[in-house]
């Protein structure tokens, strides 16, 4: 989480306006979801190319990201692979189940390659954007697209929180630690709960003194901040991102791969 | 045009007039405290925790409403309607002891930028004022790193940046040198300094004794609510009962020069040294031929030998 956000800041496309990168994954993202499978590789290769050579965000970073949603997405395809029927007839590889027979069939392994492509392919459109965007680019565009303000807010605050109880849970977690407090699972758990429970009492410490801090710099109503200035998209980039988008949509228009 | 007017003297910058407040109702975080604060003035709140520095300070921005008395700015009494406080934030900006209280933002230029977007400044004289805030401060090489990968130190001068941002006539620091190594805390006070230089009056707290003695032209001494001393630092340093009754210490130039007046070498006219550069200059007043005769190197290591024996 904390080094996503790190190469947000690292990455050379960091300076660019985040309005197309977010137009481009979002789109991208969707075509993905409804397209077949060659189109979502092209899509990872894309994202990938987009993410690593051009941004330069390190290659073993991003495919070591993979490693969280894959270990989801693997349990996922592999019950959706797995088909439950009377005969046994149309299954590569089966076993019996008193009556029925539980196995692997050719439709339950396409329909299994093409969840895994169709999420893989989301979560790279996912992670371009996350690892080239600051969260802050990401909001002050949320709140041109008129996304309610409350929940832009409630996102800002959340997200600086998200870092400030890292930090004070790993601060626990070391006190803890020093004092043997996770010696063996027994403890391990106990000192957890304790952990829990602390930083749950300092949440409500904290909110409040970080609501005095913001209302003594004038605070009323809104987090309004102004935005630095980025850069606008080459027209070369934003002429590929239309392209690429358009042979996606051409290719779901085409096949009609929606159904399938 | 006011500086005519003679018979009308100008209004002490802040007046707290038997302040009382209480967070639980029980205990009074502040009980009938009193002063004044003049313009331009270097101020140092001293107490023990809890003995209502930051009640105070909160009050003196119009967070926490007294219970009893009044907070006058300027003269006027504090309204608490909401144009009124705006007003009021304007003039007087706190920089809180935890920066991490403070940064909401994770990005330095937008949390800079936080309190001028209040005040409804337009975007160009936001950016002029952030720009300047940065400038000050020198955090401008921050800009493009999220506040969570900053150093305590460079959080704190952050938070700074963004209080001078909204550019207000005093400045209350809670702790401003609290957890911050000594070559930054030096750094802090030359920050303060240009601020003096200013115009900027400054409301310090700190636990700091050698720091408070040498910096401020006026204390105050907080003891569980109420304000029981107030002068100048030679005054209130000076005072050896009020020292103790309040757990504050004497700075140590004020130690060393005691006891080199009570061994005759510094004369007990002269007036008491507020620095280290100012006692080592008193000092270097010593006569350096009395000093060979009392400490020979016989005599001192005889003194060391019957020391460990």
């Amino acid at each position: 989480m904390i080094g996503i956000a790190d190469q947000a800041y690292a990455n050379t496309w960091r300076i660019f306006h985040p309005r197309d990168k977010m137009a481009f994954a979002l789109t991208t993202m969707i075509l993905g979801l409804i397209s077949g499978v060659t189109a979502c590789l092209g899509i990872f290769a894309a994202m990938s190319y987009l993410t690593v050579i051009r941004a330069q965000v390190p290659g073993r970073f991003f495919l070591r990201l993979y490693l969280i949603p894959f270990c989801f997405l693997a349990m996922g395809a592999l019950s959706v692979a797995l088909t439950l029927s009377a005969d046994a007839a149309a299954a590569l590889w089966a076993i019996r189940l008193g009556g029925y027979c539980l196995g692997f069939t050719p439709a339950g392994i396409d329909q299994a390659a093409l969840l895994l492509a169709r999420s893989g392919a989301a979560v790279s459109c996912l992670f371009f954007l996350a690892l080239t965007t600051p969260w802050e680019d990401i909001n002050g565009q949320l709140e041109r697209w008129r996304v309610p303000y409350l929940l832009i807010e409630m996102m800002t605050l959340v997200y600086r929180f998200i870092f400030i109880f890292w930090q004070q849970a790993v601060t626990i977690h070391t006190a803890q630690a020093a004092r043997l407090g996770h010696l063996d699972f027994q403890t391990s758990l106990r000192s957890l709960g304790c952990l829990i429970s602390s930083l749950f009492v300092q949440t409500i410490d904290r909110t409040h003194t970080m609501y005095n801090s913001l209302v003594a710099r004038g605070y009323t109503d809104s987090l309004r901040v102004l935005e630095e200035e980025r850069l606008p998209t080459p027209w070369s980039t934003k002429l590929g991102f239309i392209l690429f988008d358009l042979v996606l949509l051409g290719l779901v228009l085409v096949k009609g791969s929606v159904v399938s | 045009m006011k500086k005519g007017g003679l018979k009308e003297a100008r209004p002490q910058l802040i007046a707290v007039e038997n302040l009382s407040f209480s967070y639980d109702k029980r205990v009074l975080a502040l009980d009938r405290a009193s002063m004044s604060i003049p313009r331009g003035r270097k101020v140092v709140i001293l107490g023990a925790n809890g003995a209502g520095k930051s009640t105070l300070f909160l009050h003196l921005n119009g967070i926490l409403r007294p219970k009893s008395g009044r907070v006058l700015v300027e003269g006027q009494e504090v309204e608490y309607s909401r144009s009124h406080l705006s007003e009021l934030r304007k003039k007087v900006g706190i920089i809180f002891q935890d920066p991490d209280q403070q940064l909401f933002s994770v990005n330095v230029f937008q949390d800079i930028s936080f309190g001028p977007m209040n005040l409804k400044y337009p975007r160009a004289e936001v950016k002029r004022r952030v720009e300047q805030a940065m400038e000050i401060t020198r955090v401008a090489d921050l800009q493009g790193r999220p506040t969570h990968q900053l150093s305590h130190g460079q959080k704190k001068r952050v938070a700074i940046a963004g209080v001078l941002a909204m550019d207000p006539e005093v400045i209350i620091l809670d702790e401003p040198t609290a957890s911050l190594e000594p070559c930054l805390v030096e750094e802090m006070m030359q920050l303060f300094e240009t601020l003096h230089q200013a115009g900027k009056t400054l409301i310090m707290s700190t636990h700091d004794m050698d720091l408070a003695y040498g910096w401020a032209d006026l204390c105050f001494v907080l003891n569980q609510g109420r304000v029981v001393a107030h002068g100048s630092p030679e005054e209130i340093f000076s005072d050896q009962p009020l020292l103790r009754q309040n757990n504050l210490q004497q700075p140590w130039v004020l130690k060393v020069r005691e006891k080199l007046t009570a061994m005759g070498l510094l004369a007990a006219s002269i007036c008491p040294p507020r620095t280290e550069a100012q006692l080592f200059a008193a000092m270097n007043c010593i006569d350096s031929s009395g000093m060979k005769s009392n400490l020979s190197p016989e005599l001192y290591l005889a003194s060391n030998t019957t020391a460990k024996s």
